[in-house]
């Protein structure tokens, strides 16, 4: 396995006196697609936050090739980490385009981008299938067209380490599947892919490792096969939840 | 390969602004022939031409100070609709205004230095300078007061309500000072409040027109980091953008151009809301790198059309620009804004 290139070593989180993240360390390679799993209010959002710099932990460090955050200008990071939010108001009246171009800005120099810019942007719109809504305003488009563009604008930035929270949110079966195997292709071309995400097939059909968040910290650490062979963090989740073997078919986690 | 709507409509603004300088040239209590508008414009007129003189020495830089002021307030309007993300800001909301106001009526009312607007005000650079300090440090007073409170508290709105009760307080004070005041200085701090763009000759423009263009400036080296702003802190930061730096440059801009317009025409206080609404539904896009330039154009057709329109042309009588302004402009602004789609309003 290649060297890492993001480092998280004893991250905590406390706001307002309630400690939600403590000694969280683990570190995550080029090519490898990790899940964020865990209950509501586990951390998993701020962990992700704290990963992409958005917000300095208060104990511990984050590293990114590295280089602890705190050194990064936020114009270099921005070329090497992109972050997917989990919510984003909608009612802006902006051309989807024009969103996905301002994932390039930490690359751009000019007042307005290249055709090499532009290329790169209409390259990811493709990938995510919404180089269709280029000339929509983003307050038309619905839940889900609009999280295939912000995904578009977070390619757009050609990162190393890819961070998204809740990717799938509002979207149909189908995008869904479309959107982890886009994240798979990512990963498979040397990204680090981390995903947060309560969708624990898609996590297990798509994902090569599950963090999962209990109790301020991580619970358990593992790979896909191994989460497979040894069920029992299923329990974190809720008591109902099964691996179920078909015949033949892959494994698959049902609900009783 | 057509061009754009946002550079039909930036080309349409320039030619637009254009005609409204030249019109507001020729207009007036009497009206000027092309002819001399053009004579006086191009240096060709001498000071034997009484009309190329009028054109000259008070149609020429209040025309002017017009554009520049109604640019400044502008732009000024649309850093902060989009730093707050909250559509009713202006610099008026956020309680600038009223710090710089607060900061002239020290200076009219207390002081005594002289109004800072009236034609028989002849006051040198000195006065000018006081009163436009105290304006900007006035404006500063409550930008300080406000950012201050802006890095503990991340909710825009807190921050937005911050700053309306800072302006309250300023209005607040500013009313006790007039209470105390003499009547023949009550009558110029109400034609001050009236505003006005007549009280700005060459010498005074000297000062500021390169304060509202260093201002004019900020707002254009930060448009990009705008555009990321507009879709919150979080992104931008995540998009690679210095968010503080920009803050403060973004706040700082918008507190010089509000102040020193308010120290010279007064408090103007309609166009700052209105001409980037006017702009958006124009565009149909809230990109910066359209609306910056077209605000800019904007501001200074409605800054002249309103002041020409103020002055009731052929006739020697003289309305408020505060009242021309908000009179003809909002029912514009509200055809424009129920003209295009939904989604408008938002910053």
């Amino acid at each position: 396995m290649s060297e890492p290139i993001v480092r998280v070593r004893d991250i905590g989180w406390v706001t307002g006196g309630v400690t939600v993240l403590e000694h969280v360390g683990f570190d995550v390679a080029p090519g490898e697609l990790v899940a964020i799993m865990g209950r509501n209010g586990a951390g998993k959002s701020t962990l992700l936050d704290i990963i992409g710099g958005l917000r300095m932990p208060s104990e511990g460090v984050v590293a990114i090739a590295d280089r602890p955050l705190a050194e990064w200008r936020p114009a270099n990071r921005a070329r090497v980490v992109a972050h997917l939010p989990q919510n984003l108001r909608a009612d802006l009246t902006m051309r989807a385009e024009a969103l996905v171009l301002m994932g390039r800005y930490a690359h751009a120099a000019q007042w307005f981008e290249s055709d090499d810019d532009r290329e790169v942007a209409h390259t990811a719109m493709r990938r995510c299938d919404c180089l269709q809504y280029r000339d929509r305003s983003l307050g038309t488009l619905s839940g889900g067209e609009r999280q295939r563009v912000l995904l578009a604008a977070c390619l757009a930035q050609q990162p190393r380490v890819l961070l998204l929270d809740e990717p799938t949110t509002f979207l149909d079966v189908d995008q869904q599947l479309h959107c982890f195997t886009l994240l798979r292709d990512e990963a498979g071309g040397g990204t680090a892919c981390l995903a947060v995400t309560h969708d624990i097939n898609l996590a297990l059909t798509f994902c090569t490792r599950l963090i999962v968040l209990a109790e301020h910290s991580i619970a358990y650490d593992m790979l896909v096969g191994a989460a497979l062979a040894d069920p029992s963090w299923l329990r974190v989740f809720s008591d109902r939840l099964h691996v179920d073997r078909g015949a033949g078919t892959a494994a698959w986690v049902r609900y009783q | 390969m057509t061009p754009s709507r946002e550079v039909v409509v930036v080309a349409a603004l320039a030619v637009g602004l254009a005609a409204m300088f030249v019109l507001s040239l020729i207009l007036g209590s009497t009206s000027v022939p092309i002819g001399h508008v053009v004579a006086a414009l191009s240096g060709v007129s001498d000071d034997t031409d009484p009309l190329g003189v009028v054109v000259h020495t008070i149609r020429l830089p209040r025309s002017l100070t017009a554009m520049l002021a109604g640019a400044s307030l502008g732009i000024a309007g649309l850093q902060m609709q989009t730093l707050f993300r909250n559509p009713l800001a202006d610099p008026f909301v956020l309680g600038i205004s009223s710090g710089a106001s607060l900061g002239v009526a020290l200076v009219v009312l207390a002081s005594g230095v002289g109004a800072p607007v009236g034609f028989g005000a002849a006051l040198g650079l000195g006065g000018d300078a006081a009163i436009t300090a105290a304006a900007i440090v006035g404006a500063a007073g409550v930008l300080g007061l406000v950012l201050s409170a802006s890095a503990r508290i991340g909710n825009p709105a807190t921050i937005l309500i911050l700053g309306l009760m800072c302006g309250y307080a300023g209005s607040a004070l500013v009313t006790v000072l007039v209470a105390a005041s003499e009547p023949e200085r009550l009558q110029q701090w109400a034609q001050w409040g009236f505003g006005s763009f007549s009280g700005v000759t060459w010498e005074r423009l000297r000062l500021f027109a390169p304060l509202t263009v260093v201002g004019l400036l900020m707002a254009a080296l930060t448009t990009k980091q705008l555009n990321a702003l507009l879709l919150g802190e979080t992104y931008a930061r995540s998009m690679g953008m210095p968010v503080h730096p920009v803050r403060l440059i973004t706040m700082g801009g918008a507190s010089l151009l509000a102040a020193v317009v308010t120290a010279f025409c007064g408090p103007i206080a309609f166009l700052g809301v209105a001409v980037p609404h006017v702009c958006r539904g124009l565009l149909g896009t809230s990109d910066h790198r359209a609306l910056v330039p077209a605000v800019v154009l904007m501001g200074g057709v409605a800054a002249l059309s309103a002041q020409t329109l103020s002055l009731l042309p052929g006739t020697t009588g003289v309305l408020p620009l505060n009242a021309v302004t908000a009179l003809l402009g909002a029912p514009i602004v509200v055809i424009v804004l129920l003209r295009t789609r939904r989604g408008t309003l938002s910053a």
